[in-house]
């Protein structure tokens, strides 16, 4: 098991500054997940730790020894890679035995390694066949015994479930997860899935545009997002996020269009910018008919079976609430909504950033 | 074809067949021809059906023309150009795709260049470094003065020879410095996924490893096509080995060379009757060589292609 860590990692591809200065932690034996959208820099970031990019700026450090000049071979990670990236004239076997026959093994040795390997992965039956004569899970499972036949120090994922359809994706998620439980290997997980990564993380870190905005595990991510994009970013429905003022004199938060929103004082942070932007999950708002809480228009209503998510509007400001599958809300309709203290969250526009306790 | 009507297939048959016609009707004349007697085939019908004498024209082709020494020095000489053309379009494309220098793009113009320059262009020059393959650097010695300053302080004087012809060597060097197997192998390795690179990378392959375990076992099918094409080439030329082969007496020529020598002229044969039919015999010894490459390499590489996934 070995530790990762990145110090003021920079990427600079000509003009496009593409990771801008990434800090990262990775314990040992830990799974860290780097969840983002396209284009923000994390398979950049990935590939930088693995050796195939070079990097502008900053240091890589495994086992705390700097790797930023070493060969990939070197570094002692293994990657998985997105389409696989198996060798086609090669049979599953030559495949996953590749890298010990460059390193020299003899072939009982490797042999017996591919053997175990194999039968870890359920593709001892396949041996013999060539890439082209498998699956799209199977060759996933190769793709993971290559890296798995090295027993590196770190592995390295680049979206590898992004290529399988929706069912085989759950099934890889759970295999890959029970080989890390079993292994135990220091793995850095690179996605756009947010299922994926609260699913797999020990810890998620959250990247957009070339910068980390939180680090933090699943469960943290999704209740105490640490800034507007995380928030927005995680979760399905996604969050409300209403603008509005702070009116200091009856504590109590007024959105732009006049609606007002009162605040439990013992649970709101102390000092809150003029400009704010409140934010609470579709889930943890109740609609009530009566009471004197802010005024909900239903819009339409998606109903899911388990769940109905009604869309509608606060303050003529659009958002999304979850209900029971079973609750009747008649669109047009007018409702009162009530979200618990806890579950109220306070982001400061001009920085983006959550304003703490 | 998408559609299939029948009159349209009549018809595409129809094409086919006149095509085939077309192409083996010549072949099928020098056939007969190689097997009718000097008397026959001075006469002035023309002949479709074979006569009997086929294996007596063979044999004095064969030893009129020394075809066995000759199709040898083809057959150097093709295989030669081949394999040499092979390797070295192969190490020269990889080095252009897979490695970022200065002077690269510079170097890559002036291969290009080199498809503006077929032999029969640069022929004199090309002979004149056959002749003495150091002429160049002797030239240049001259010219920057090298050359007389050794001679005035050493009383040397450099005189740098190796002369290439009526050698192998001097008959294949030339053919295989041209650009088009850079350019095949160079669109092929283009097309080989970058992941793959890295995948190797990874897996602790260097640049000669992904060269000899990756790069050569997937361009198999390119390799077939481009000695079938080189080994024809090769095998077909005239005017260089005519001209870089003047010992006829003890290196001889090539194959090609010589059919051209069986033809009967008035100085070939004495001003008397013209044996076509050993000339045309001599052909058919001639043709059977690359004949056979394509039938084999043909396989190969179709094999090749059929098999290639992506």
């Amino acid at each position: 098991m070995a530790s990762l860590e990145l110090k003021k990692v920079e990427k600079k591809f000509g003009q496009s500054h593409v990771v801008k200065g990434v800090d990262l932690v990775v314990e040992p034996g830990e799974f860290v997940v780097i969840l983002g959208p396209s284009g923000c820099g994390k398979s950049t970031l990935l590939r930088m730790v693995a050796g195939l990019e070079a990097i502008t700026a900053g240091s890589i450090l495994i086992n705390n020894r700097i790797v930023n000049e070493l060969e990939p071979r070197e570094r002692g990670c293994a990657m998985v890679f997105q389409n696989y990236a198996l060798y086609p004239h090669m049979s599953v076997a030559e495949n996953i035995g590749y890298a010990l026959k460059v390193a020299g093994l003899s072939k009982a040795d490797r042999d017996l390694k591919i053997r175990k390997v194999a039968q870890t992965l359920g593709l001892t039956e396949f041996l013999e066949r060539k890439p082209s004569q498998l699956s799209g899970g199977q060759r996933q499972r190769v793709a993971m015994g290559r890296a798995m036949i090295r027993e590196p120090a770190v592995f390295l994922y680049d979206e590898p479930l992004s290529n399988l359809d929706a069912k085989l994706r759950v099934s890889m998620r759970g295999e890959i997860r029970r080989l890390h439980q079993r292994l135990g290997t220091t793995s850095l997980f690179v996605t756009h899935d947010q299922i994926e990564a609260m699913t797999l993380a020990d810890r998620i870190v959250v990247m957009n545009e070339g910068k980390i905005e939180q680090i933090a595990t699943p469960h943290e991510i999704y209740n105490k997002p640490a800034s507007l994009f995380v928030a927005d970013f995680v979760g399905s429905p996604g969050f409300n996020l209403i603008e509005g003022v702070y009116d200091s004199s009856q504590h109590a938060f007024v959105g732009l269009g006049g609606g007002v929103l009162s605040l439990d004082r013992a649970k709101t942070p102390t000092t809150l910018p003029p400009r704010l932007i409140i934010g609470f999950r579709a889930e943890c708002a109740v609609v009530t008919g009566e009471g004197s809480d802010p005024s909900f228009r239903v819009d339409y209503i998606e109903d899911l079976g388990a769940t109905k998510h009604v869309q509608g509007f606060f303050d003529d400001q659009k958002i999304i609430i979850a209900v029971k599958g079973d609750e009747a809300l008649p669109s047009g309709s007018d409702f009162r909504l009530k979200i618990k203290a806890d579950d109220l969250h306070f982001f400061d526009p001009m920085s983006g950033r959550r304003v703490v306790q | 074809m998408i559609e299939k009507t029948p009159y349209l297939n009549f018809a595409t048959y129809l094409v086919l067949a006149f095509g085939a016609v077309m192409v083996l009707l010549p072949l099928w004349m020098v056939f007969v021809g190689a097997s009718l007697t000097v008397r026959e085939i001075n006469t002035p019908e023309i002949h479709l059906i074979p006569g009997t004498h086929f294996f007596e024209n063979v044999m004095a082709a064969w030893q009129r023309g020394h075809l066995g020494g000759r199709l040898f020095n083809s057959l150097v000489m093709s295989v030669g150009v081949a394999t040499g053309k092979v390797v070295m379009s192969a190490i020269t494309a990889f080095g252009l795709v897979y490695f970022r220098f200065p002077g690269r793009m510079l170097i890559f113009w002036l291969i290009f260049i080199t498809l503006m320059l077929p032999l029969e262009v640069r022929i004199v020059p090309t002979y004149a470094v056959a002749a003495n393959a150091f002429w160049p650097i002797q030239t240049l010695l001259d010219v920057i003065g090298l050359t007389d300053a050794v001679d005035y302080i050493l009383g040397i004087r450099i005189g740098l020879e190796w002369n290439l012809l009526n050698s192998y060597t001097g008959l294949i060097l030339p053919l295989i410095a041209t650009a088009t197997g850079t350019f095949l192998y160079r669109q092929f390795f283009l097309t080989v996924p970058d992941e793959l690179l890295e995948a190797a990378r990874m897996d602790g392959a260097g640049p000669f490893r992904f060269l000899a375990e990756f790069l050569v076992p997937l361009s198999r099918a390119n390799m077939a096509a481009l000695f079938t094409i080189m080994f024809l080439y090769a095998w077909n030329q005239y005017l260089w080995p005519l001209l870089a082969t003047p010992d006829r007496a003890h290196f001889g020529t090539t194959a090609v060379v010589e059919l051209k020598l069986l033809a009967p002229t008035v100085s070939t044969n004495g001003g008397g009757t013209p044996d076509w039919n050993v000339a045309m015999a001599g052909c058919l010894i001639v043709m059977l060589p690359p004949l056979i490459v394509v039938a084999l390499m043909q396989r190969h590489f179709i094999r090749g292609l059929i098999a290639t996934e992506k």
